[in-house]
């Protein structure tokens, strides 16, 4: 029994920890992985600015330190979107690219055929 | 099935070293395959490490005393249900379970990080693992739960009867899980610091996990009190105990760091002073562990002793190298060009905070190893009580709850001392009539009152601040409870801190009305004579005798009545085990928010009259209390919080082009 369950357990931990190396590495998409990122940072961006509102709200923040607080706070965020915005064109470009090589490789290979 | 438990045991330690080199390696070499492949193991240790914990739960229903941790710690006469306590109740257990609990939280780590942490990942993983690897490791070798005896007894020894409580299904396995518990957030801290990729990347992540561990650990803390209340049989629930101690200690550090990464994320301030205080609560942890594990430190309660210690205090030392050597290594990536603008201000006041919190840390870490010190270097033996933590803790704890009520009404960045004292003069006023209030009630003693003035104002400045908010909130339209809701849900970080300090001054009550003014009285009775104690009339009627296949248990009946109140009926049991040569209690407990009665019977004497200890401890109630407050409060702060991400995308570009 032990012995059972030890076998399956190792052919199928085996068979988990294999699958990645016969797996193609994705060239592309990479940046959408860092876009991601800058969007987890733009998201922490307005929730600090939605607490700064709050601590004007409550008279903790005086109405000076407010406003520049919150002009910093825009001009991250709007850098961290344009920072998503590139590495998307980026990956889209790239895309691109790789369709444009593969169409032409097999127009290449079919005037070869013939 | 022992053996599958045993083989999984081998698997799951082998796939700990994979994972560990080929994180490392991959991220090396660059090999994203081989990184991803070794990420996979954090989700297949799990299920080893549950076979593998399956195989000696069922040990244990199965009686199978041909297992020598199962014949060590059950027998025929235990009651199935503290199966789970019988489970961790020995080293070899304690240790599965450490383990199985590490590798479900390395899982969660591998499943939800942030983009953001995808650099660094592969290091904070190799780091999770290799702390799962020594574990495994020490398991497999050293402290196998699936050792074999040569021949089978009929029976076992049985489980220590002390751990037959409710709360030990809950206590020690909160205090393991959060010890070991901090190895994740110290991980990802050191990942990011390896990697060294911005150093401000692990702060979310880290503020979060540390927040569950500081939970866990916290209500274990608590859990751990009220099993002491409640069968000790001597009163108290806290003894500055060393084991006490050692999960006291991390849970101080882990509270400062809660508070100082808040300033970290706002201000890019305490980078250098946040990593060090997480090398400084994992060096705790580990050594907490090391103490439990059979350290050279006598406790009461440390039940998982062993000869193991020596190879924990090992692991504590390289671990101690290793993180602070990756801190120095790194030391200038972390420094920060933002300063502390004012020594008046919420930052100021959460470094002062943080200093009285590692103080307390350290005064504690001080009366646990001087014993060790002095035996080692003078061979004589001393015990450091309770009356040295209550000398030295006491007044560092004031000045904490102080800077709990300060802190939060103080600005970020400056204050002057005109908003400050603005700020505090609510507050401070209902610190003033508690104070009156309690002086009219005749409570006098200086410390008693200097402490729940402290607490008034803690709670007055929350309550104040929540008023405010909600009474803002309520001028746009809303009524009051979604006010109240709104203003909570507007920064749930913030707002569950306040609860969970709400939890902190409930607790304080308790400990201060206990520990002022309990009255204790110890009493001889014969079945029929009464005595009373303070406001209480108790009469001892008799004891009921029931004798068991591994117990005698005595059913020690009163008739308790308050004032000119009616009658009621408590129960003081009491067990003697034989073969332990263990007598074991449950006091009897009548709990009002006001106070305990405690009646707690330490011995039969032949002549058919019992002794028993009666205590009266007021505001014990509200310790209680806290744990649910405590629980709450980080549940708010955890809650993710919502951000209309579509609703503010186009402000800060506007925005953004204005200010250009």
């Amino acid at each position: 029994m032990g012995l059972i369950i030890g076998i399956l357990l190792g052919l199928i931990s085996l068979v988990v920890l294999a699958l990645p190396f016969f797996r193609k590495e994705r060239v592309g998409g990479r940046n959408a992985g860092n876009a991601g990122g800058l969007r987890e940072q733009r998201i922490s961006i307005y929730q600090e600015i939605r607490t700064l509102e709050n601590d004007l709200n409550l008279g903790q923040v005086p109405q000076e330190e407010y406003e520049q607080r919150l002009r910093d706070y825009r001009l991250r965020a709007a850098e961290l979107m344009m920072e998503e915005e590139e590495l998307k064109q980026i990956d889209f470009d790239l895309e691109e690219e790789i369709t444009l090589r593969r169409r032409n490789g097999n127009n290449n290979s079919t005037q070869d055929d013939a | 099935m022992a053996e599958a438990g045993f083989v999984s045991l081998l698997i799951a330690l082998a796939l700990s070293v994979y994972g560990l080199i080929g994180s490392v390696v991959g991220k090396r070499t660059g090999a994203h395959q081989l990184q991803e492949s070794a990420k996979r193991t954090a989700y297949i240790v799990p299920v080893a490490l549950l076979i593998s914990t399956i195989a000696l739960v069922a040990a244990f229903l199965r009686h199978d005393f041909s297992l020598e941790y199962v014949a060590g710690n059950s027998n025929l006469a235990m009651d199935p249900i503290y199966t789970w306590v019988a489970f961790y109740a020995g080293n070899e257990g304690s240790l599965l379970y450490i383990a199985f609990v590490l590798s479900l939280m390395i899982a969660a780590v591998a499943a939800f990080a942030p983009r953001s942490l995808s650099g660094s990942m592969p290091y904070t993983l190799a780091i999770l693992m290799g702390v799962q690897t020594f574990f495994l490791g020490v398991m497999s070798i050293m402290a196998n739960p699936f050792d074999v005896l040569p021949s089978t007894p009929p029976d076992g020894q049985g489980i220590n009867p002390l751990l037959t409580h409710p709360g030990m299904f809950f206590h020690p396995p909160m205090l393991m899980a959060g010890l070991i518990g901090v190895s994740v957030p110290f991980a990802l801290a050191m990942g990011v610091l390896i990697n060294g990729s911005a150093t401000d990347d692990w702060v979310d992540t880290g503020r979060v996990w540390t927040l569950i561990i500081w939970a866990i650990l916290g209500i274990g803390l608590l859990l751990g009190s009220w099993w002491a209340y409640t069968i000790l049989g001597w009163g108290g629930y806290w003894a500055w105990d060393p084991i006490e101690n050692v999960a006291l200690m991390p849970w101080l550090v882990l509270t400062g760091f809660l508070h100082s990464i808040v300033v970290q994320k706002r201000r890019g301030l305490f980078r250098v002073w946040n990593i060090v205080l997480m090398n400084v609560a994992f060096t705790l942890a580990l050594f907490g562990i090391f103490i439990n594990r059979g350290g050279p430190v006598v406790s009461v309660h440390s039940f998982a002793s062993s000869t193991l210690g020596w190879i924990f205090l090992g692991f504590l030392v390289f671990s101690l190298l290793f993180s602070f050597g990756v801190f120095f290594i790194r030391y200038g990536s972390l420094r920060s060009s933002a300063s502390l603008d004012s020594t008046l201000s919420r930052e100021a006041a959460f470094l002062a905070n943080n200093l009285l919190l590692l103080a307390i840390a350290f005064v504690t870490l001080w009366g646990v190893v001087f014993p060790l010190i002095s035996e080692m270097f003078r061979g004589v033996t001393v015990t450091v009580g309770a009356p040295f933590y209550d000398r030295v803790n006491g007044p560092l704890f004031m000045v904490l709850i102080l800077l709990m009520g300060v802190g939060p009404l103080m600005p970020w960045r400056s204050a002057s001392w005109q908003s400050l004292r603005r700020a505090v003069q609510t507050p401070g006023l209902v610190a003033l009539a508690t104070v009156a209030l309690l002086l009219a009630f005749r409570i006098t003693h200086p410390f008693a009152l200097v402490s729940y003035g402290l607490c008034a104002f803690v709670a007055a400045g929350i309550l104040r601040e929540w008023a405010k908010g909600t009474a803002a909130r309520r001028r746009r339209g809303r009524s009051y409870p979604l006010a109240f809701l709104g203003l909570i849900a507007s920064n749930r970080p913030r707002y569950g801190g306040y609860i969970v300090h709400l939890a902190i001054v409930a607790l304080a009550l308790g400990v201060v009305g206990s520990t002022f003014y309990d009255v204790q009285r110890d009493v001889i009775l014969a079945p029929g004579e009464s005595v009373v104690v303070e406001d209480y009339s108790i009469q001892y009627t008799g004891t009921r005798v029931q004798v068991r296949s591994d117990r005698t248990e005595f059913l020690n009946d009163l008739q308790v009545s308050q004032g000119n109140g009616e009658p009621r009926q408590m129960m003081a049991w009491r067990a003697l085990y034989p073969a332990q040569n263990i007598a074991a209690t449950r006091a009897a407990i009548r709990s009002t928010p006001i106070e305990d009665l405690y009646i707690v019977s330490s011995e039969s004497l032949d002549d058919g009259r019992v002794a028993f200890r009666i205590l009266v401890n007021p505001l014990v109630w509200w310790m209680w209390l806290a744990g649910p407050i405590l629980v709450l409060g980080t549940i708010v702060a955890l809650w993710p919080q919502r951000v209309n991400v579509a609703a503010r995308t186009q402000r800060p570009v506007e925005s953004s082009v204005q200010a250009v």
